[in-house]
This record gives C-alpha cells, sequence and structure tokens, in this order.
C-alpha cells in the first residue's frame, strides 16, 4: 500500500533525562503492583495527601473494527457511573462529586473499581511511557499508556440508580443503561492512558493528581502484532 | 478543590473550549494562523522585543515519544509535513495542582488524516503512491492520483490519540497567552487499513 510515514516516528518511551528514567520506571513499576493487588488501598494510599486528587474517566467509544484486535462491543459498566469526562458530563455538581481529593475519598474511588492485572513483566511491549519534569511542583508527570484485565467485580459495587445516589447520571448527554445492564458489567480486558503528578519527597513519593483514562481495548501502535503462525506443512 | 482565582463553575467549560481549540489549532491547515497557535505556548514570543522581562520556560512538546526542541519547531514540522487531519475529542478530564498554578488535562480524541495524496497546501508530494495501489484494498476512498481527490479531502479511518496539557491557571481569567506548560500527544491505537505509516 501507499504509505505517507509521519515525520516523527513513533517511540515506546520518552524521559526528560536519565534520572527520571529510572526513578519514573520504579514508581510505576511499584505502584501497579499494588494496584493489582488485593490490598491497594492500604499500599497505596499512603503516597496521597490530603490534597491528592483521584478521577477516572470513561472514553466509551468504539475505534475503526480495522484497528488491531479491537474490542467492538465494550462494556464500561463499572466505570461510567464515576466517569468525569467533562466531554460528556455537564453537571458542576456531578463534575464535583467525582473528583476524588484527600485519602478518604480516593480510598472510595479505588474501591469502586474493579481488581485488575497490568502485565508490565511478562509484555513490557504492550506500554507506552512518557516522563516529563515538572517544575511548578518540583516534581515529574507520568503518562502511562497500556492495557489491563479487570479480574474481579469493584468492591463497593454501584448501588441502584435511586434517587440521592451522588452518583446518579445527571450529564446532559450521560445514558444510564451502562451502569444498569449486567452485560455492560463484564469483567474484559481495556487499554488505560493514566496520568500521575509525582513529587519526589523523603526517598518516597507524593503523588499530587492522578487521572485514570479507560478506554476499549486495541491493540497499540508502538509494538509490532505478534507473527502469524506459519501452519507447518502435512506430508501427504 | 477550590483555586482562588479561578472561576470554579466555568473551570470545566473553559477546559474543554481551550482544549478543543487546540485541537482546531492542529487542524488548521492556514500557515497565517500559525502565530496564533505558536502564542498559546509558554516562552514562544514571536513579538517580544529588546528590554521586556525573561521568557518563561519554554514549552515541552513530546509528540509520539519524541521532543520537540520548542513550539516553533513543532508547529512548523506539522503545518509542513504532516496532511491535513480532522480530530474529534471523545474524553476529557483536569485536575487543578493546587499550589502550583497550574492544570493537567488529560484528553483523548480520535484523529484521521487527508489519504488523498495532497499536503496542506494541495500540493502532490506528501503521499508516495506505488502505481496501481489506488483503490486496491477494496474500499471506495479516493486515492493518491485519483484527479477526483485533488479537488477534496480523503478521510481516511481513525487513529486513536491521548493527549496531555500542563496549562498555566491563567487560562481560567481568560488570558491564554503563554498558558502551554507541556503538551504530549501520542498516538495509541492505528487502524490497518490507513495509509499512515507510523
Amino acid at each position: 500500500d501507499a504509505i505517507f510515514t509521519f515525520p516523527l516516528k513513533l517511540q515506546q518511551f520518552h524521559f526528560d533525562n536519565d534520572q527520571l528514567a529510572q526513578t519514573s520506571t520504579q514508581f510505576v513499576t511499584n505502584f501497579l503492583n499494588c494496584w493489582d493487588s488485593p490490598n491497594r488501598c492500604a499500599q497505596l494510599l499512603p503516597l496521597y495527601t490530603p490534597q491528592s486528587q483521584f478521577s477516572v474517566c470513561a472514553d466509551t467509544s468504539v475505534p475503526p473494527s480495522t484497528a488491531r484486535d479491537a474490542d467492538q462491543n465494550p462494556a464500561f459498566g463499572f466505570y461510567v457511573p464515576h466517569s468525569r469526562n467533562i466531554n460528556k458530563v455537564s453537571s458542576e455538581k456531578t463534575l464535583e462529586q467525582r473528583l476524588a481529593t484527600g485519602q478518604e475519598q480516593i480510598a472510595t474511588a479505588f474501591r469502586q473499581l474493579p481488581a485488575s492485572r497490568h502485565a508490565l513483566q511478562q509484555d513490557p511491549q504492550g506500554y507506552a511511557m512518557q516522563t516529563i519534569e515538572y517544575p511548578q511542583v518540583n516534581g515529574f508527570m507520568v503518562v502511562l499508556h497500556g492495557y489491563f484485565e479487570e479480574t474481579a467485580k469493584p468492591e463497593l459495587e454501584q448501588q441502584s440508580s435511586s434517587s440521592g445516589n451522588k452518583y446518579n447520571n445527571r450529564g446532559r448527554r450521560n445514558n444510564n443503561s451502562h451502569s444498569n445492564n449486567p452485560a455492560s458489567n463484564r469483567l474484559s480486558k481495556k487499554s488505560f492512558d493514566r496520568t500521575w503528578v509525582v513529587v519526589p519527597m523523603n526517598g518516597s513519593f507524593i503523588i499530587a493528581s492522578d487521572i485514570l483514562v479507560v478506554r476499549t481495548y486495541t491493540g497499540n501502535t508502538w509494538s509490532e502484532p505478534a507473527p502469524v503462525p506459519v501452519p507447518t506443512p502435512v506430508a501427504a | 478543590m477550590n483555586y482562588s482565582g479561578a472561576n470554579t463553575r466555568q473551570q470545566p467549560h473553559i477546559t474543554e473550549t481551550f482544549v478543543q481549540k487546540v485541537l482546531a489549532h492542529l487542524d488548521d491547515a492556514d500557515e497565517t494562523k500559525l502565530n496564533n497557535f505558536l502564542q498559546l505556548f509558554s516562552g514562544s514570543n514571536p513579538n517580544a522585543v529588546v528590554g521586556a522581562p525573561a521568557p518563561a520556560p519554554p514549552a515541552r512538546i513530546v509528540f509520539n515519544g519524541q521532543r520537540s526542541t520548542d513550539a516553533m519547531a513543532f508547529l512548523t514540522l506539522w503545518n509542513q509535513q504532516v496532511v491535513q487531519t480532522q480530530h474529534t475529542l471523545t474524553a476529557l478530564d483536569y485536575h487543578v495542582i493546587p499550589g502550583s498554578g497550574t492544570v493537567v488535562c488529560n484528553a483523548t480524541a480520535k484523529v484521521r488524516f487527508d489519504e488523498s495524496g495532497r499536503d496542506k497546501r494541495g500540493q502532490d508530494a506528501s503521499v508516495a503512491t506505488p502505481p496501481g495501489s489506488a483503490g486496491s484494498n477494496g474500499n471506495n476512498r479516493s486515492r493518491g492520483n485519483n484527479n477526483n481527490a485533488r479537488q477534496r479531502q480523503s478521510w481516511g479511518p481513525y487513529f486513536g490519540i491521548s493527549m496531555q496539557l500542563v496549562l498555566d491557571e491563567r487560562v481560567y481569567r481568560n488570558d491564554m497567552h503563554g498558558v502551554i506548560h507541556s503538551l504530549t500527544y501520542t498516538m495509541v491505537y492505528k487502524p490497518e487499513d490507513s495509509l499512515i505509516d507510523l
């Protein structure tokens, strides 16, 4: 086929400097190990302060079927009731409620998300990362793109949408069918982009901001697809 | 989480409008508007005069994992070496970072490219179409040396992108000058029937 080649070739990793490469890789590896563990909250909450913020944002759009391994029937039922996607939710009150601030709210938000398994060690080709300095906080920003497998339903499941539920979808373009339809609550593989603003402190880290974007699963752009096995000819 | 000096009620709307503005600038083929886009980036003041205060540090731009030297270099490359694009925002979230005067935005969008074989100036230069390949994959999009394609764009299928912006909180006070401290833009999925190679 005819090809237009982008002037900037896509790179799997970018780090502003070698020190950040080491520090942020260590941070992400440890963070995801804890995130995937049964006691997610107990291990991670010490990294958050009373001013730290966390939110989840669901991008429910379906990629074209010609994108490699694209899930054409994605399930977002566990995320949409908590999603702070301002492209879909316009209610100021809802957006405020869906921004978790401080350890207590962040712990609740963590428990409302499915348990997961990332494959950082087993499949490093499945992840891309950019780390840049963030001088305004004397820290850095890490952006990780990749995928995870949902392994269990959330510890805190979304209650039915009764009146007074703070997570009712009252936004202009939101759709409650995501949270009420059992089919949309099945466990599956998801792609994600996660952005942390991290401040190194006393040999550890403080997370000032943590935004998790959950997307429909697709193969990525930065790694080659696995080779198709060539069938062995069978002797007549 | 209120930030002093910022109109918190309007923050979501302003954030979304600003991100849409950035995407619209990326889609704008008009070279004469490049300066308008450039002025949004920190440390980029094309009209700086001698004796003016020291400029802010230049914005960090990381496109598909590669760092650009500065905003001007990136925008020139984008304008001259990338074909016409069309972005559509699909998700956006943001946090105002207390005490830092900054805002982190995380956007996802889809983008498609003009695969007609012309660059932004309408020159037949960017896509090299080998003889006999037009329409060879069975779809009915106009390609390369098809004469009809010279009259209009021929949009390819959508790619997925993830974009992060670190903005100065002045953006909430209607001050857009130099508010982009950093921009990271990564293509996260690619349709296999596109002519674009990353």
